[in-house]
Protein backbone atom coordinates (compact mmCIF):
# COMPACT_ATOMS: atom_id res chain seq x y z
CA UNK A 1 0.00 0.00 0.00
CA UNK A 2 2.93 2.18 1.04
CA UNK A 3 4.74 2.00 -2.30
CA UNK A 4 1.75 1.98 -4.42
CA UNK A 5 1.44 5.85 -3.01
CA UNK A 6 5.03 6.48 -3.46
CA UNK A 7 4.67 5.08 -7.34
CA UNK A 8 1.44 7.92 -7.55
CA UNK A 9 3.59 10.51 -5.79
CA UNK A 10 6.28 9.96 -8.51
CA UNK A 11 3.72 10.02 -11.49
CA UNK A 12 2.24 12.70 -9.99
CA UNK A 13 5.43 14.86 -9.76
CA UNK A 14 6.77 13.64 -13.65
CA UNK A 15 3.00 14.81 -14.57
CA UNK A 16 3.68 18.20 -13.07
CA UNK A 17 6.84 18.82 -13.88
CA UNK A 18 6.17 17.77 -17.96
CA UNK A 19 3.10 19.93 -17.87
CA UNK A 20 5.26 23.10 -16.48
CA UNK A 21 8.12 22.96 -18.99
CA UNK A 22 6.10 22.38 -22.08
CA UNK A 23 2.92 24.34 -21.45
CA UNK A 24 3.10 26.53 -18.59
CA UNK A 25 7.07 27.53 -19.44
CA UNK A 26 5.68 29.55 -22.12
CA UNK A 27 3.19 31.50 -20.58
CA UNK A 28 3.61 34.94 -19.25
CA UNK A 29 0.05 37.04 -18.49
CA UNK A 30 0.18 40.53 -19.48
CA UNK A 31 4.34 40.41 -20.25
CA UNK A 32 5.01 39.68 -16.25
CA UNK A 33 2.83 36.87 -14.46
CA UNK A 34 4.47 33.10 -14.99
CA UNK A 35 2.74 30.53 -13.85
CA UNK A 36 4.61 27.66 -11.55
CA UNK A 37 2.87 24.64 -10.68
CA UNK A 38 6.15 22.03 -9.74
CA UNK A 39 6.41 23.94 -6.08
CA UNK A 40 2.99 21.82 -5.50
CA UNK A 41 5.42 18.33 -5.66
CA UNK A 42 6.80 19.99 -2.32
CA UNK A 43 4.33 21.25 -0.82
CA UNK A 44 2.37 18.06 -0.37
CA UNK A 45 4.66 16.05 0.85
CA UNK A 46 3.34 14.68 4.67
CA UNK A 47 4.63 17.00 7.76
CA UNK A 48 6.33 14.20 9.03
CA UNK A 49 9.06 13.90 6.27
CA UNK A 50 12.97 13.92 6.66
CA UNK A 51 14.01 17.70 6.53
CA UNK A 52 17.55 17.05 4.46
CA UNK A 53 15.50 14.59 2.05
CA UNK A 54 13.26 17.33 1.46
CA UNK A 55 16.23 19.88 0.48
CA UNK A 56 18.11 16.87 -1.14
CA UNK A 57 14.64 16.64 -3.26
CA UNK A 58 14.43 19.99 -4.03
CA UNK A 59 17.88 19.88 -5.66
CA UNK A 60 17.13 17.13 -7.56
CA UNK A 61 14.01 18.91 -9.32
CA UNK A 62 15.61 21.89 -9.07
CA UNK A 63 18.59 20.87 -11.42
CA UNK A 64 15.90 18.35 -13.46
CA UNK A 65 13.86 21.96 -14.16
CA UNK A 66 16.81 23.79 -14.50
CA UNK A 67 18.52 21.61 -17.52
CA UNK A 68 14.78 22.05 -19.47
CA UNK A 69 14.70 25.29 -19.13
CA UNK A 70 18.49 26.28 -19.71
CA UNK A 71 18.96 28.27 -16.23
CA UNK A 72 21.85 25.71 -14.69
CA UNK A 73 20.98 26.62 -10.32
CA UNK A 74 17.57 29.08 -11.27
CA UNK A 75 14.95 26.68 -9.93
CA UNK A 76 17.47 24.87 -8.02
CA UNK A 77 18.10 27.62 -5.80
CA UNK A 78 14.00 29.10 -5.48
CA UNK A 79 13.08 25.21 -4.64
CA UNK A 80 15.91 24.76 -2.32
CA UNK A 81 14.85 27.70 -0.59
CA UNK A 82 11.32 26.67 -0.20
CA UNK A 83 12.07 23.13 1.09
CA UNK A 84 14.21 24.60 4.24
CA UNK A 85 11.07 27.12 4.93
CA UNK A 86 8.54 24.62 4.84
CA UNK A 87 8.55 23.38 7.97
CA UNK A 88 9.02 26.35 9.58
CA UNK A 89 6.04 27.93 7.58
CA UNK A 90 3.99 24.40 9.10
CA UNK A 91 5.28 25.35 12.46
CA UNK A 92 4.35 29.14 12.36
CA UNK A 93 0.53 28.34 10.90
CA UNK A 94 0.01 25.19 13.18
CA UNK A 95 -4.09 25.04 13.56
CA UNK A 96 -5.08 25.24 17.51
CA UNK A 97 -5.93 21.52 17.20
CA UNK A 98 -2.20 20.75 16.03
CA UNK A 99 -1.07 18.96 13.27
CA UNK A 100 -2.33 15.32 15.03
CA UNK A 101 -5.59 15.09 12.89
CA UNK A 102 -3.33 15.52 9.82
CA UNK A 103 -0.25 13.86 8.22
CA UNK A 104 -0.48 15.97 4.78
CA UNK A 105 -0.91 19.48 4.50
CA UNK A 106 -3.95 18.99 2.05
CA UNK A 107 -6.84 21.02 1.80
CA UNK A 108 -9.45 18.63 2.73
CA UNK A 109 -6.78 18.19 5.97
CA UNK A 110 -6.79 21.47 7.20
CA UNK A 111 -9.22 23.78 5.45
CA UNK A 112 -8.79 26.81 2.49
CA UNK A 113 -7.87 29.38 4.78
CA UNK A 114 -4.43 27.67 6.23
CA UNK A 115 -3.88 25.88 2.83
CA UNK A 116 -3.64 29.23 1.42
CA UNK A 117 -1.61 30.77 3.89
CA UNK A 118 0.79 28.15 3.76
CA UNK A 119 1.42 27.56 0.09
CA UNK A 120 1.11 31.62 -0.77
CA UNK A 121 3.64 32.39 1.85
CA UNK A 122 5.62 29.60 0.18
CA UNK A 123 5.09 30.70 -3.34
CA UNK A 124 5.92 34.37 -1.97
CA UNK A 125 9.46 33.16 -1.34
CA UNK A 126 10.24 31.06 -4.09
CA UNK A 127 9.12 34.00 -6.62
CA UNK A 128 11.29 36.18 -4.89
CA UNK A 129 14.22 34.18 -4.89
CA UNK A 130 13.24 33.26 -8.23
CA UNK A 131 12.79 36.62 -9.55
CA UNK A 132 15.18 38.45 -7.66
CA UNK A 133 18.06 36.00 -9.33
CA UNK A 134 16.77 36.70 -13.08
CA UNK A 135 16.41 39.84 -13.17
CA UNK A 136 19.33 40.34 -10.51
CA UNK A 137 19.26 44.32 -10.87
CA UNK A 138 18.90 46.73 -8.17
CA UNK A 139 17.13 49.26 -10.72
CA UNK A 140 14.84 46.80 -11.48
CA UNK A 141 13.19 46.26 -8.29
CA UNK A 142 9.68 47.23 -9.52
CA UNK A 143 9.66 44.88 -11.97
CA UNK A 144 11.23 42.14 -9.88
CA UNK A 145 8.43 43.17 -7.63
CA UNK A 146 5.37 43.13 -10.02
CA UNK A 147 6.35 39.87 -11.60
CA UNK A 148 6.62 38.57 -7.94
CA UNK A 149 3.14 39.48 -6.91
CA UNK A 150 1.26 38.87 -10.42
CA UNK A 151 3.58 35.34 -10.81
CA UNK A 152 2.14 34.66 -7.05
CA UNK A 153 -1.32 35.04 -7.71
CA UNK A 154 -1.49 32.94 -10.70
CA UNK A 155 0.61 30.29 -9.34
CA UNK A 156 -1.93 30.46 -5.73
CA UNK A 157 -4.86 30.09 -7.94
CA UNK A 158 -3.28 27.27 -10.21
CA UNK A 159 -2.81 25.34 -7.27
CA UNK A 160 -5.67 25.38 -5.64
CA UNK A 161 -8.12 24.44 -8.56
CA UNK A 162 -5.15 21.36 -9.02
CA UNK A 163 -5.72 20.45 -5.47
CA UNK A 164 -9.51 20.69 -5.78
CA UNK A 165 -9.64 18.64 -9.03
CA UNK A 166 -7.45 15.83 -8.37
CA UNK A 167 -6.62 16.41 -4.77
CA UNK A 168 -8.67 14.19 -2.29
CA UNK A 169 -12.00 15.24 -2.20
CA UNK A 170 -12.75 18.24 0.45
CA UNK A 171 -16.42 18.32 2.33
CA UNK A 172 -17.85 20.59 3.85
CA UNK A 173 -16.90 19.99 7.36
CA UNK A 174 -13.73 20.52 6.37
CA UNK A 175 -13.95 23.96 4.67
CA UNK A 176 -15.31 26.02 7.79
CA UNK A 177 -12.62 24.70 10.25
CA UNK B 1 34.21 18.54 19.98
CA UNK B 2 31.04 17.04 21.57
CA UNK B 3 29.70 20.75 21.86
CA UNK B 4 30.18 20.71 17.74
CA UNK B 5 28.87 17.13 16.90
CA UNK B 6 25.93 18.33 18.82
CA UNK B 7 25.70 21.68 16.61
CA UNK B 8 26.11 19.94 13.41
CA UNK B 9 23.06 17.08 14.79
CA UNK B 10 20.90 20.02 15.86
CA UNK B 11 21.40 22.02 12.77
CA UNK B 12 22.03 19.75 9.96
CA UNK B 13 19.04 20.81 8.08
CA UNK B 14 20.15 24.32 8.39
CA UNK B 15 23.67 23.58 7.43
CA UNK B 16 22.96 21.15 4.52
CA UNK B 17 20.65 24.00 3.22
CA UNK B 18 23.42 26.80 3.17
CA UNK B 19 25.79 24.44 1.54
CA UNK B 20 22.81 23.33 -1.29
CA UNK B 21 22.12 27.02 -1.78
CA UNK B 22 25.82 28.15 -2.32
CA UNK B 23 26.19 25.03 -4.87
CA UNK B 24 22.99 26.29 -6.77
CA UNK B 25 24.19 29.68 -6.75
CA UNK B 26 28.00 29.48 -7.70
CA UNK B 27 26.27 27.37 -10.60
CA UNK B 28 23.58 29.95 -11.84
CA UNK B 29 26.44 33.08 -11.75
CA UNK B 30 29.27 30.69 -12.79
CA UNK B 31 27.17 28.95 -15.39
CA UNK B 32 28.48 30.64 -18.24
CA UNK B 33 32.23 29.57 -17.07
CA UNK B 34 31.11 25.89 -18.30
CA UNK B 35 29.70 26.34 -21.44
CA UNK B 36 30.05 22.70 -22.20
CA UNK B 37 28.42 21.57 -18.75
CA UNK B 38 25.68 20.55 -22.04
CA UNK B 39 23.88 17.83 -19.37
CA UNK B 40 23.15 21.61 -17.12
CA UNK B 41 21.26 22.38 -20.46
CA UNK B 42 18.34 21.43 -22.57
CA UNK B 43 20.42 20.00 -25.46
CA UNK B 44 21.01 16.52 -23.09
CA UNK B 45 19.41 13.31 -24.35
CA UNK B 46 16.61 13.46 -21.87
CA UNK B 47 15.51 17.34 -22.11
CA UNK B 48 16.29 17.32 -25.81
CA UNK B 49 14.35 13.98 -26.73
CA UNK B 50 10.80 15.22 -24.43
CA UNK B 51 11.50 18.48 -26.25
CA UNK B 52 11.52 16.88 -29.63
CA UNK B 53 8.41 14.92 -29.40
CA UNK B 54 6.71 17.59 -27.68
CA UNK B 55 7.47 19.61 -30.75
CA UNK B 56 6.55 16.83 -33.18
CA UNK B 57 2.96 16.91 -32.00
CA UNK B 58 2.65 20.45 -32.36
CA UNK B 59 3.90 21.08 -35.78
CA UNK B 60 1.14 19.13 -37.33
CA UNK B 61 -1.41 21.97 -36.13
CA UNK B 62 0.96 24.85 -37.98
CA UNK B 63 1.82 23.09 -41.11
CA UNK B 64 -0.30 25.19 -43.41
CA UNK B 65 1.19 28.37 -42.09
CA UNK B 66 5.26 26.79 -42.34
CA UNK B 67 4.88 25.84 -45.69
CA UNK B 68 3.26 29.06 -46.79
CA UNK B 69 6.06 30.87 -44.58
CA UNK B 70 8.68 28.12 -46.80
CA UNK B 71 7.01 28.95 -50.08
CA UNK B 72 7.67 32.86 -49.79
CA UNK B 73 11.10 32.20 -48.80
CA UNK B 74 11.74 30.14 -51.90
CA UNK B 75 9.94 32.58 -54.25
CA UNK B 76 12.31 35.14 -53.05
CA UNK B 77 15.31 33.22 -53.29
CA UNK B 78 14.29 32.19 -56.92
CA UNK B 79 14.33 35.93 -57.86
CA UNK B 80 17.95 36.14 -56.88
CA UNK B 81 18.74 33.54 -59.47
CA UNK B 82 20.44 34.28 -62.43
CA UNK B 83 17.59 33.15 -64.82
CA UNK B 84 15.02 35.59 -62.78
CA UNK B 85 17.42 38.25 -63.77
CA UNK B 86 17.48 40.56 -66.60
CA UNK B 87 20.98 40.26 -68.05
CA UNK B 88 22.21 43.64 -69.79
CA UNK B 89 25.01 44.38 -67.90
CA UNK B 90 29.07 42.37 -67.13
CA UNK B 91 28.55 43.54 -63.55
CA UNK B 92 27.49 40.32 -61.95
CA UNK B 93 26.36 40.22 -58.58
CA UNK B 94 28.89 39.43 -55.51
CA UNK B 95 27.29 36.71 -53.08
CA UNK B 96 30.61 34.71 -52.61
CA UNK B 97 33.94 36.65 -52.26
CA UNK B 98 35.83 37.58 -55.41
CA UNK B 99 37.49 34.00 -56.73
CA UNK B 100 33.76 32.59 -56.11
CA UNK B 101 34.45 30.48 -52.89
CA UNK B 102 31.39 30.29 -50.39
CA UNK B 103 32.21 32.94 -47.56
CA UNK B 104 29.20 31.53 -45.50
CA UNK B 105 27.45 27.84 -45.02
CA UNK B 106 24.12 27.52 -43.85
CA UNK B 107 22.73 24.49 -42.14
CA UNK B 108 19.37 23.96 -41.45
CA UNK B 109 17.86 23.18 -37.75
CA UNK B 110 14.20 23.29 -36.02
CA UNK B 111 14.08 24.98 -32.94
CA UNK B 112 12.23 22.47 -30.90
CA UNK B 113 12.19 24.29 -27.81
CA UNK B 114 11.85 28.70 -27.76
CA UNK B 115 10.98 30.75 -24.51
CA UNK B 116 10.58 34.50 -24.26
CA UNK B 117 9.01 35.26 -21.11
CA UNK B 118 12.65 34.45 -18.78
CA UNK B 119 15.20 37.25 -18.50
CA UNK B 120 17.32 35.17 -20.36
CA UNK B 121 15.45 32.86 -22.94
CA UNK B 122 17.23 30.07 -24.64
CA UNK B 123 16.48 27.74 -27.67
CA UNK B 124 17.20 24.01 -28.29
CA UNK B 125 18.13 23.04 -31.47
CA UNK B 126 17.35 19.02 -33.19
CA UNK B 127 20.49 19.11 -34.73
CA UNK B 128 23.89 18.67 -32.72
CA UNK B 129 27.71 18.49 -33.49
CA UNK B 130 26.93 15.26 -35.17
CA UNK B 131 25.70 17.45 -38.05
CA UNK B 132 28.25 20.02 -37.83
CA UNK B 133 27.12 22.62 -35.53
CA UNK B 134 29.40 24.25 -33.06
CA UNK B 135 29.23 26.61 -30.51
CA UNK B 136 29.37 30.13 -31.88
CA UNK B 137 27.11 29.73 -35.12
CA UNK B 138 24.71 32.28 -35.55
CA UNK B 139 21.38 31.71 -36.05
CA UNK B 140 19.23 33.13 -38.46
CA UNK B 141 15.68 32.48 -40.19
CA UNK B 142 14.03 33.83 -43.38
CA UNK B 143 13.15 36.56 -41.47
CA UNK B 144 15.44 37.83 -39.23
CA UNK B 145 18.63 36.85 -37.00
CA UNK B 146 16.94 34.89 -33.82
CA UNK B 147 20.12 34.17 -32.07
CA UNK B 148 23.64 32.00 -31.35
CA UNK B 149 24.34 28.60 -30.72
CA UNK B 150 26.59 28.53 -27.42
CA UNK B 151 26.82 24.93 -26.98
CA UNK B 152 26.25 21.56 -28.45
CA UNK B 153 25.66 17.81 -27.76
CA UNK B 154 25.85 15.07 -30.59
CA UNK B 155 22.10 15.50 -31.10
CA UNK B 156 20.95 18.65 -29.78
CA UNK B 157 22.17 22.40 -29.50
CA UNK B 158 21.67 25.80 -27.08
CA UNK B 159 21.52 28.73 -28.73
CA UNK B 160 21.15 31.96 -26.82
CA UNK B 161 18.18 33.64 -28.01
CA UNK B 162 18.62 37.66 -29.32
CA UNK B 163 16.13 38.19 -26.13
CA UNK B 164 18.76 37.58 -23.53
CA UNK B 165 20.94 39.91 -21.32
CA UNK B 166 23.95 38.82 -22.61
CA UNK B 167 23.32 38.59 -25.87
CA UNK B 168 24.96 41.43 -28.11
CA UNK B 169 25.56 41.91 -32.05
CA UNK B 170 26.62 44.45 -34.25
CA UNK B 171 23.31 46.16 -36.03
CA UNK B 172 23.69 48.49 -38.57
CA UNK B 173 20.81 51.07 -39.52
CA UNK B 174 20.13 52.22 -43.13
CA UNK B 175 18.06 55.42 -42.85
CA UNK B 176 14.80 55.35 -45.27
CA UNK B 177 16.70 58.25 -47.34
CA UNK B 178 19.67 55.43 -48.11
CA UNK B 179 17.33 52.86 -50.57
CA UNK B 180 15.38 55.54 -52.42
CA UNK B 181 12.19 55.13 -50.26
CA UNK B 182 9.80 57.55 -48.55
CA UNK B 183 9.75 57.15 -45.29
CA UNK B 184 6.38 58.74 -44.77
CA UNK B 185 4.88 55.83 -47.42
CA UNK B 186 5.18 53.62 -44.53
CA UNK B 187 1.80 53.08 -42.52
CA UNK B 188 1.83 52.98 -38.46
CA UNK B 189 2.95 49.27 -36.98
CA UNK B 190 -0.58 48.49 -35.93
CA UNK B 191 -2.68 48.20 -39.94
CA UNK B 192 0.25 46.28 -41.11
CA UNK B 193 -0.41 43.19 -41.39
CA UNK B 194 3.46 40.93 -41.04
CA UNK B 195 6.63 42.84 -39.63
CA UNK B 196 8.56 40.86 -41.92
CA UNK B 197 7.38 41.60 -45.18
CA UNK B 198 7.95 45.38 -44.82
CA UNK B 199 11.72 45.02 -44.90
CA UNK B 200 12.89 45.91 -47.80
CA UNK B 201 14.92 43.75 -50.22
CA UNK B 202 17.53 46.22 -50.30
CA UNK B 203 21.17 45.63 -51.84
CA UNK B 204 22.86 46.13 -48.57
CA UNK B 205 26.01 47.90 -48.83
CA UNK B 206 28.51 45.39 -47.51
CA UNK B 207 30.86 47.77 -45.34
CA UNK B 208 34.13 45.76 -46.42
CA UNK B 209 33.33 44.43 -50.13
CA UNK B 210 35.16 47.52 -52.11
CA UNK B 211 36.78 50.64 -51.00
CA UNK B 212 34.46 53.18 -51.98
CA UNK B 213 35.60 55.04 -55.47
CA UNK B 214 35.35 58.67 -55.25
CA UNK B 215 33.04 58.83 -57.50
CA UNK B 216 31.03 56.76 -55.70
CA UNK B 217 31.34 58.68 -52.29
CA UNK B 218 29.68 61.97 -53.98
CA UNK B 219 26.68 60.06 -55.56
CA UNK B 220 25.95 60.53 -51.53
CA UNK B 221 25.69 56.78 -50.48
CA UNK B 222 26.73 57.64 -46.60
CA UNK B 223 28.47 55.23 -44.86
CA UNK B 224 26.12 52.31 -43.38
CA UNK B 225 25.22 53.44 -39.54
CA UNK B 226 26.56 50.91 -37.42
CA UNK B 227 25.48 50.17 -33.48
CA UNK B 228 25.47 47.30 -30.97
CA UNK B 229 22.03 45.23 -30.41
CA UNK B 230 20.65 44.23 -27.06
CA UNK B 231 17.42 43.51 -25.14
CA UNK B 232 16.60 45.33 -21.83
CA UNK B 233 14.26 42.52 -20.91
CA UNK B 234 10.97 44.11 -21.26
CA UNK B 235 9.11 43.43 -24.31
CA UNK B 236 9.67 40.54 -26.47
CA UNK B 237 8.78 41.68 -29.29
CA UNK B 238 11.74 44.93 -29.27
CA UNK B 239 15.26 45.24 -29.04
CA UNK B 240 17.50 47.86 -28.36
CA UNK B 241 19.97 49.63 -30.58
CA UNK B 242 22.10 51.52 -29.06
CA UNK B 243 25.55 53.58 -30.14
CA UNK B 244 23.74 55.13 -32.96
CA UNK B 245 25.79 58.67 -33.38
CA UNK B 246 23.60 61.24 -32.76
CA UNK B 247 24.02 63.58 -36.03
CA UNK B 248 21.81 61.24 -38.39
CA UNK B 249 17.95 61.55 -37.81
CA UNK B 250 16.77 57.65 -37.97
CA UNK B 251 13.36 57.59 -37.92
CA UNK B 252 10.62 55.26 -37.15
CA UNK B 253 10.07 52.92 -40.28
CA UNK B 254 13.94 52.42 -41.12
CA UNK B 255 15.36 49.17 -41.25
CA UNK B 256 17.97 47.48 -39.57
CA UNK B 257 20.03 44.71 -40.47
CA UNK B 258 23.50 43.16 -39.20
CA UNK B 259 26.05 44.78 -40.21
CA UNK B 260 28.54 41.96 -41.18
CA UNK B 261 31.15 43.06 -38.23
CA UNK B 262 32.18 40.35 -36.58
CA UNK B 263 31.73 36.98 -37.55
CA UNK B 264 28.60 36.00 -36.38
CA UNK B 265 25.91 36.91 -39.10
CA UNK B 266 26.40 37.73 -42.87
CA UNK B 267 25.89 41.28 -43.45
CA UNK B 268 22.03 42.58 -44.53
CA UNK B 269 20.42 39.86 -42.72
CA UNK B 270 17.19 41.44 -42.09
CA UNK B 271 16.54 42.23 -37.86
CA UNK B 272 13.37 44.58 -37.66
CA UNK B 273 12.48 47.98 -38.22
CA UNK B 274 13.16 51.09 -35.62
CA UNK B 275 9.96 52.23 -33.65
CA UNK B 276 10.95 54.97 -31.12
CA UNK B 277 14.29 56.82 -30.62
CA UNK B 278 15.47 58.78 -27.80
CA UNK B 279 18.54 60.67 -26.90
CA UNK B 280 19.79 59.85 -23.49
CA UNK B 281 20.47 63.36 -21.59
CA UNK B 282 23.73 64.68 -21.65
CA UNK B 283 24.31 61.85 -24.53
CA UNK B 284 25.40 62.22 -27.88
CA UNK B 285 24.07 58.62 -28.97
CA UNK B 286 21.30 57.47 -29.87
CA UNK B 287 18.99 54.51 -28.60
CA UNK B 288 16.64 53.25 -30.75
CA UNK B 289 13.69 50.81 -30.10
CA UNK B 290 14.02 48.07 -32.89
CA UNK B 291 10.76 45.98 -33.71
CA UNK B 292 11.91 42.62 -34.64
CA UNK B 293 10.97 41.30 -37.59
CA UNK B 294 10.75 37.54 -36.51
CA UNK B 295 8.06 36.45 -34.20
CA UNK B 296 9.30 35.12 -31.47
CA UNK B 297 6.79 33.06 -30.20
CA UNK B 298 6.28 30.68 -33.14
CA UNK B 299 9.77 30.53 -34.36
CA UNK B 300 10.17 26.53 -36.24
CA UNK B 301 12.58 26.77 -39.00
CA UNK B 302 15.99 28.06 -38.99
CA UNK B 303 19.77 28.25 -40.57
CA UNK B 304 22.57 27.81 -38.39
CA UNK B 305 25.60 29.82 -40.14
CA UNK B 306 29.17 29.21 -40.03
CA UNK B 307 31.11 31.98 -41.54
CA UNK B 308 34.20 29.97 -43.35
CA UNK B 309 37.15 32.47 -42.55
CA UNK B 310 35.83 32.80 -39.16
CA UNK B 311 39.38 31.81 -37.37
CA UNK B 312 41.39 33.29 -39.76
CA UNK B 313 40.16 36.78 -39.31
CA UNK B 314 39.53 36.03 -35.16
CA UNK B 315 43.01 35.30 -35.21
CA UNK B 316 44.13 38.14 -37.47
CA UNK B 317 42.30 40.66 -34.48
CA UNK B 318 43.70 38.22 -31.13
CA UNK B 319 47.28 39.41 -32.52
CA UNK B 320 46.25 43.31 -32.38
CA UNK B 321 43.99 42.90 -28.94
CA UNK B 322 46.95 41.52 -26.79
Amino acid sequence: MIELKWLKTVLVALLLLLFQVTVLNQVSLLGFARPFVYPLILLLLPFDSNRAGVLVLALALGLLLDSFSDSPGLHAASLVLLAWLRPHVASLLTPRAGYEAADEPRVANLGLPWFSAYAGMLLLAHHIMFFSLEIFSFAALGRIFVHVISSGILSLILLLALEYLFGPPVSRKSLSR
Amino acid sequence: MRNFLNFLIRYHAFLLFLALEVFCLSLYFRSSAYPNAVIMYSANQVAGNVYLRYSNLREYTRLGQRNDSLASENARLMALLNMAQLQDSVVERLVSDSAQRPLYRYIPVRIIKNSITSRNNYMTLDRGSLHGLTADMGLITDEGIVGKIIATSEHFSVAMSVLHSKFSSSAALLPAAQYGADPGALPPAASQPALSAQIPDVDFPAPVSQPASPGEGSSGQAPVLSGRLSWDGKNPRMVQLIDIPGHVEPRPGDPVFSSGFGTLFPAGVPIGLVRELRQAPGSYFLELNVELGPDFSRLRHAYAVTYLYKEEQEALENTIDD
